[in-house]
């Protein structure tokens, strides 16, 4: 069983400039897998990949049947829209509405009270949230994010990673997640992946095994800091 | 004060205007209340000039509408078309419309449409290519979202590509209405035959038998019917970017 798998993945740019080459990766169901590296390693073009935005050159990614979400960097909501109408953005494409599902993913990033509000009107973790309540709305089995924290300040981001765990916990997706923040990749994660490249390589793959449900305390253990010690080493 | 500067420099130029004319016979140059006069006297055919060359533009205008946005649209999904068809886009907007406007008489015979034609012909190519940067705008990001959730070609293109283009397009339609009230008039010129009365035949006809100060009016007229259909796209451009925007 698995949620997304790489098999002997190869994916190439048509300049001909390899970004990834017979790597292999299993994302297991349920778990929450971070990949880190360096910057213009690959670690978007892994989760493009694993998307289905971008096609192997060889190799294979495998996915179960099920819904997949994105969460990307910036919100990308899209300003004419309310907060309502950006959230039932994925079932409207797909000739779905659900209207109590739409409330159900805004009461659960806290925004069922700004659902009429247009995203000019929100703060930048309110509208993060709105991205992540887009996301949920389809129920997904799989969640890509792509550094979908980095550009909140620290107390906000904090905030988010909290509920998305308590999300996470309550909805038992799995994710995939691209950060720069190892604290991030530590606290959320079951496992680091760290990368190297490009092309994009797997240097190595730290367990976190730290008890769930996570507390912020846990970022002061000593375990935490020698964890944190040996992902800075890697990099 | 800032609002008020406007009004000041218009006096200014009305006065310099009265004064200089007083220097000057009336058939080189009329003064304010002489073209007055001249306005109130013709009301009736400057009225209908007005008309018939607010409808010549704005025909034109719907023409180039067509062209220039149907057009955007060919060349976003198919880029080969627009890479054939670009450089004759941009070659038609570097002929000079008063080289054209014989001919057109010549094939399409006096009357209405060389004017709906010349208006077209000038005012196509800023929504052409306004449209085609506006519909180009949407981020790497929105494209990709609309992709992940299986948005079809049509869907992307009315629930991303048109909203997103609407103020680049409407930035666009600033310049055209300017554009289609002169590509009528210069189509005027030369395919109006004075039944029904338009601006551009009040022009020429006025200035052949020296009546300066109708000629002002008429230019007057134009300049409104400009300034009029710029003060709706203006107004339609700031419902747009309310919308976008919100009241925050």
């Amino acid at each position: 069983m698995y949620a997304v798998r790489f098999q002997d993945l190869s994916f190439a740019w048509p300049s001909g400039e390899a970004l990834c080459e017979g790597l292999d990766l299993v994302v297991q169901p349920g778990e929450i897998l971070a990949l880190v590296g360096p910057s213009g390693c690959g670690k978007s073009t892994l989760l493009r990949l694993a998307s289905g935005l971008l096609t192997p050159t060889s190799g294979s990614v495998d996915r179960p049947e099920g819904e997949q979400a994105f969460v990307f960097q910036k919100p990308t909501l899209l300003p004419w829209r309310s907060l309502r109408e950006n959230v039932a953005l994925p079932l409207e494409l797909s000739g779905r509405s659900d209207p109590q599902g739409v409330t159900a993913a805004l009461e659960l990033v806290g925004l069922a009270e700004d659902q009429d509000k247009l995203p000019s009107a929100l703060s930048g973790g309110m509208q993060m949230r709105a991205s992540l309540a887009r996301a949920l709305v389809t129920q997904p089995k799989l969640m890509l994010l792509d550094e979908a924290f980095s550009a909140l300040d620290g107390l906000t981001r904090k905030r988010l990673q909290l509920a998305f765990l308590e999300i996470w916990r309550a909805k038992g997706f799995s994710v995939l997640m691209v950060t720069h923040d190892l604290d991030e990749a530590l606290w959320l994660a079951d496992r680091v992946v760290v990368l190297e490249g490009p092309p994009v390589r797997i240097k190595e793959i730290v367990p976190v095994d730290l008890s769930r449900p996570r507390a912020r305390e846990q970022l002061h253990t000593a375990s935490f800091g020698e964890r944190l010690q040996r992902l800075e080493t890697l990099l | 004060m800032r609002s008020a500067l406007p009004f000041l420099v218009a006096l200014v130029i009305l006065f310099t205007w009265w004064a200089f004319s007083l220097t000057q016979p009336e058939i080189l140059l009329p003064g304010p209340w002489q073209v007055l006069e001249a306005a109130w006297t013709g009301r009736v055919r400057l009225g209908k000039g007005l008309a018939y060359t607010a409808l010549s533009s704005l025909g034109g205008l719907g023409i180039a509408s067509l062209i220039g946005l149907g057009g955007a649209a060919l060349f976003l999904r198919f880029g080969w078309l627009e890479r054939a068809l670009y450089p004759y886009a941009l070659f038609m907007q570097t002929v000079p419309i008063i080289a054209i406007a014989p001919l057109l008489v010549v094939w399409l015979g006096y009357g209405i449409s060389v004017a709906l034609c010349t208006a077209a012909i000038v005012c196509f190519f800023p929504i052409l290519t306004s449209a085609n940067a506006g519909l180009s705008s949407p981020s790497r990001s929105e494209l990709e979202l609309l992709r992940l959730y299986g948005a079809t070609w049509t869907q992307t293109l009315f629930k991303l590509r048109l909203p997103r283009a609407l103020p680049t397009v409407l930035a666009g339609y600033r310049s055209a209405v300017g554009l289609s009230v002169i590509g009528a008039i210069v189509g005027e010129f030369v395919g109006a035959t004075g039944d029904p009365v338009s601006l551009g035949y009040l022009v020429i006809s006025s200035s052949r038998s020296a009546d300066t100060a109708t000629t002002f009016a008429a230019v007057f007229a134009s300049a409104a019917l400009a300034g009029a259909l710029f003060a709706i796209v203006r107004a339609l451009e700031r419902w747009a970017i309310g919308a976008w925007h919100g009241n925050s």
